[in-house]
């Protein structure tokens, strides 16, 4: 009698779970191709263009040739073959191909980077780089400043905590202070595990410079965070449920309160929030389940997608409503699983966890 | 113990057909809005411009004026009985001039004519174009044949002939092969209150009719929800909104139909275009099955919209065996609702809808 309701009990778990996941998985979506304008790969990236940081003069910093340490048996094993790197491209130059920026000599020979995001002095123009590394034992961030004329990154410092479960995206909102995504807790094959089941052990750490601290708590499915232009709100990306979460930004101790959350109907991956006109970009994917195909063979194409989010609300609440939007959809062919998308001057890149990186003109 | 395992065999069927009809209403589906270029109403098209055939010289026929109810139970908006059936002329050659109404002959009016699917023929020898159209009888389904003499006509159209065959239950679309040789779907076998039923049980029991010059129709294909025809090069194509995919025949010197293949869309293709230069297809389609029934149910809901080009890629002596699938228009119906058809000359398109405008695009973006 209890082995029948237990075993009922796990069913309808199992049920209830494959219900919450399946619109994600999409199974059924169609990844029909269309364009802005004309677009094409950028060269010489082949190896993940997965998360882009731009700076307000059209400058972007990519993060490239990240290996997932997920369950290493489920993924293509190439991708362990791929080696770390951070590429930069000129909007003001885009015919130029992308240029590798210099590492620091500390980082050389454990650069996995992830999540990237920049900040930048108004009065002086230094630029630093944070970037997410999954170093051979941790997560680290690193912060790093950019040397212009020379196109390298020096460390400045390498932040290291408890708190850093698994780190995917980084939010800079200061030279020394950064909000940090954790998108699990486990790594190696209990992952899959974790995502199944869908156990809530993600969070969000805020580091001011000194001490880090727990802001957002018992989540599951976090992936990347973005700013507000006014910089009181930050938006955060997750996955499988299709939804932006947003948070109003307390000025005294970086606490985040959630405000509301919208749906964007599409697995969505990093955030990027446009400083010009509010409107949120985002790199999706539009078939998990494809996804996961090409991650354990990345001959299999997965198709992409950039979302636009559009907001209508008035300055109080500007996501009150919205409208959603599709510049770009590609069958896989082009780039696949396409995991960010940033927008600049009529101009826009779309990078991959694994692919190629690429650049559209958009004229309509 | 049997009878736990019949019952158990009965709820997974039951539940594996609720999952395909939770498909087909598409709840889980979103839409994204992106236009190819301007885009805007064309005047003074209001009540659907369902199907559009586009002849030789880039005039584009429109029908217009569907009602739809079949069955006094089904919901339709009352407002759909009032639909008055038109032909409109759309010159490609003259986008700015709007649609103009075309004069039709006595008879053709009030209940009597109730236009569906449409398909030009061209008579090169006497410059002469036949428009077959469907028409909804009140008490039976019809194809109506016209002519019309671009010269001499001052946008009317004449009657010629009035098709009617015990073989057309419940029509949808007419596809020319001669000015006295046509095929046409019957979206269904019912076409009153049971239709409901067939749509629900996904019942295969629509097809595709081959009505001969020596007169006399004979069923050449069966098949789920078939809607609209097209033809290319020897093949004949039938789309499944609800069914979401195209089906390739190949057709033979006798007319009938061998089916080569069906393709998953994995959207709500509804009419067909051929394009008469690079034999891509074209579709109107509907993204989300419960938001376009929400719309006939009130046609202030708006349901999106939806235009598809499929390219064949396979080999010469097979180019359906593969293809690639592009979306060219996209609206959540803020625009235009329910895009049932689509006609494309250079790099103009025009989108027609079931039940409401008519809308004009300029296609900026080479795709």
């Amino acid at each position: 009698m209890i082995l029948k309701a237990t075993v009922l009990l796990i069913a309808l778990f199992a049920l209830q779970r494959v219900w919450q996941l399946s619109p994600g998985f999409g199974i059924h979506s169609k990844g029909y191709i269309h364009r802005p304008g004309p677009c094409r790969t950028v060269k010489p990236i082949q190896t993940g263009s997965e998360d882009i940081t731009l700076t307000d003069n059209g400058i972007a910093f990519i993060s490239s040739g990240l290996r997932l340490n997920l369950c290493k048996q489920l993924f293509d094993k190439k991708i362990q073959q791929f080696t770390g790197r951070i590429y930069k491209f000129n909007f003001n130059d885009p015919g130029h191909a992308a240029v590798e920026v210099a590492l620091p000599r500390e980082l050389e020979k454990d650069f996995n980077p992830h999540g990237v995001s920049h900040w930048k002095d108004a009065s002086s123009d230094e630029l630093w780089l944070f970037v997410v590394n999954h170093r051979k034992d941790n997560d680290n961030v690193e912060v790093m400043k950019y040397n212009h004329e020379l196109n390298s990154l020096s460390l400045v410092r390498s932040v290291q905590s408890t708190m850093f479960t698994s780190v995917n995206d980084i939010l800079a909102v200061g030279p020394n202070s950064f909000y940090a995504s954790n998108d699990g807790y486990f790594h190696g094959c209990l992952r899959p595990l974790e995502v199944v089941v869908g156990l809530a052990l993600g969070s969000v750490v805020f580091f001011d410079g000194v001490t880090a601290s727990l802001v957002v708590q018992r989540q599951s499915d976090l992936n990347s965070m973005a700013l507000s232009k006014d910089g009181t709100r930050l938006f955060l990306t997750k996955t499988f449920e299709q939804q932006i979460n947003i948070f109003n930004i307390s000025k005294e101790n970086g606490n985040l309160m959630f405000d509301r959350a919208i749906d964007v109907g599409v697995s969505i991956d990093n955030i990027y929030a446009d400083p010009v006109s509010d409107d949120l970009w985002l790199g999706a994917h539009s078939s998990m389940f494809l996804l996961s195909q090409h991650m354990t063979n990345l001959d299999v194409k997965a198709p992409s997608k950039v979302v636009r989010v559009h907001p209508l609300g008035l300055e109080t609440d500007r996501f009150e409503s919205y409208e959603l939007h599709s510049p770009f959809g590609d069958d896989g062919r082009l780039i696949s699983g396409s995991s960010s998308a940033v927008y600049y001057q009529e101009k826009m890149l779309v990078g991959s966890i694994s692919d190629t990186l690429v650049f559209c003109d958009i004229i309509v | 113990m049997i009878w736990k395992c019949v019952l158990l065999l009965v709820v997974a069927v039951v539940m594996q057909h609720c999952y395909k009809l939770a498909l087909i209403m598409g709840y889980h589906k979103t839409v994204y809005a992106h236009w190819p270029g301007k885009c805007h109403s064309v005047h003074p098209v209001l009540q659907g411009s369902e199907d559009i055939a586009l002849s030789e010289d880039n005039l584009a026929f429109i029908s217009s004026g569907l009602r739809i109810q079949v069955c006094d139970l089904d919901g339709i908006d009352p407002r759909n009985n009032e639909f008055v059936g038109r032909i409109y002329l759309f010159d490609f050659n003259n986008p700015e001039a709007g649609a103009s109404e075309m004069i039709l002959p006595k008879g053709m009016m009030g209940p009597t004519f109730n236009p569906h699917g449409i398909d030009t023929w061209f008579d090169s020898a006497t410059g002469r174009v036949y428009l077959f159209v469907v028409n909804h009888r009140a008490d039976e389904e019809t194809v109506e044949l016209f002519t019309f003499d671009r010269k001499n006509s001052n946008n009317s159209l004449a009657h010629v002939r009035t098709y009617r065959e015990p073989e057309f239950r419940s029509l949808n679309d007419v596809l020319a092969v001669s000015s006295e040789e046509f095929y046409v779907t019957n979206d269904g076998y019912f076409r009153n209150c049971w239709k409901t039923l067939e749509f629900l049980f996904l019942l295969k029991w629509s097809s595709i009719v081959h009505v001969t010059q020596e007169g006399g129709g004979e069923i050449v294909a069966t098949g789920h929800a078939l809607n609209s025809l097209g033809k290319s090069s020897g093949l004949v194509f039938a789309t499944s909104p609800v069914g979401r995919f195209l089906n390739v025949y190949k057709r033979n010197d006798d007319g009938t139909l061998l089916l080569r293949h069906s393709i998953d869309v994995g959207t709500g293709i509804d009419n067909i275009f051929v394009h008469p230069h690079t034999m891509d297809l074209w579709f109107g389609a509907h993204p989300i099955g419960h938001a376009f029934l929400e719309h006939t149910t009130n046609l202030d809901t708006p349901a999106p919209s939806q235009v598809i080009r499929l390219h064949p890629t396979g080999e010469q002596d097979d180019p359906f065996s593969s293809v690639e699938l592009f979306e060219l228009f996209s609206d959540s119906g803020k625009l235009i609702s329910a895009s049932s058809s689509v006609a494309v000359s250079g790099n103009r398109l025009l989108i027609g809808s079931l039940l409401q405008k008519l809308v004009y695009c300029e296609m900026t973006v080479p795709n």
